[in-house]
């Protein structure tokens, strides 16, 4: 069977594996070893439906096979990991924003090379001058982008911001929001993306996924937030 | 500033596939997932369990 998530005992389905508080929610069906988009976005789907009626749902990374013994003792096992991490998410969802750069086009070409030819250099020195202005621009972009996800993070209503990717062709970040103020800050979310030069979308509600992660000490690492320090 | 927002259909689609594949507590042994021909996630844990004396010494050796 495959594992879909952890959830609290109380408010967990019928056919979920239960130990004491914890449950584990599980799809009883054979899983073939090729797997399908279909399968993928019916297991995303299974997870949001949890996530309509659960006030606190744990994602569990899909593709993982367990039996119901092994559920059974991982629910034993952590079970102190999983409380901890479902404290985490307790009533939240995720937002995603995702941004790339604006393309370098002939303008941008040409304002780097009218740049260039001020200095006595030689063709290949400016085409390298001009490539290399180009990537330290992408980077500069990168970490405004960064600190406006930041400085965003600390939103009212919103309990972590986490960068998932950073680069100079793409920033990936999400952030953990409660349930009751989710509204306001995906508006205030989508104002920030409208401030941000480039290609930006705004995505989710999601299920936790990327703030679902287990620590042995009950402490999420820095990495783990995403942010740097 | 220029801003164009992405489709948000496809990207809800890409962002949800991202969370999927690289999201989500990773539990006990193997993850493997196939789309096509191609792996996209594979995860091998593996633990040694023994006891404290037995690790210290193999610590030592």
């Amino acid at each position: 069977m495959w594992a879909l998530a952890v959830v609290d005992a109380n408010s967990a389905p019928k056919e979920s594996i239960v130990l004491d508080d914890l449950a584990m929610v599980v799809d009883p069906g054979q899983i073939p070893s090729e797997t399908t988009l279909e399968q993928l976005l019916r297991h995303a789907d299974q997870v949001a439906r949890l996530a309509t009626h659960c006030e606190a749902v744990l994602p569990v990374r899909p593709g993982t096979r367990m039996t119901e013994a092994e559920a059974r003792a991982v629910l034993r096992d952590r079970s102190d990991e999983f409380r901890h991490a479902l404290g985490r998410v307790r009533g939240c969802r995720e937002l995603g924003l995702r941004a790339t750069p604006p393309s370098a086009g002939p303008q941008a070409s040409a304002e780097l090379h009218r740049h260039a030819d001020g200095d006595d250099v030689d063709g290949a020195g400016q085409i390298g001058r001009a490539y290399l202005l180009r990537k330290a621009a992408a980077w500069q972009w990168a970490d405004d982008v960064v600190a406006a996800v930041e400085e965003f993070g600390v939103h009212d209503g919103v309990r972590e911001a986490a960068v998932l990717a950073t680069g100079p062709t793409e920033v990936k970040a999400s952030l953990l929001v409660g349930s009751e103020r989710l509204a306001t800050v995906r508006d205030q979310l989508e104002e920030l993306a409208a401030g941000i030069p480039g290609q930006v979308s705004v995505s989710g509600p999601f299920p936790p996924y990327s703030f679902a992660t287990l620590d042995p000490d009950g402490t999420a690492s820095p990495s783990e937030r995403g942010v740097p320090a | 500033m220029t801003t164009e927002l992405a489709s948000s259909g496809d990207a809800t689609l890409v962002d949800l596939l991202d969370r999927l594949l690289a999201g989500g507590v990773v539990l006990v042994g193997d993850v493997s997932l196939s789309l096509a021909d191609i792996e996209l996630v594979r995860i091998k844990l593996s633990a040694v369990i023994t006891s404290v004396p037995t690790s210290s010494s193999l610590g030592r050796g």
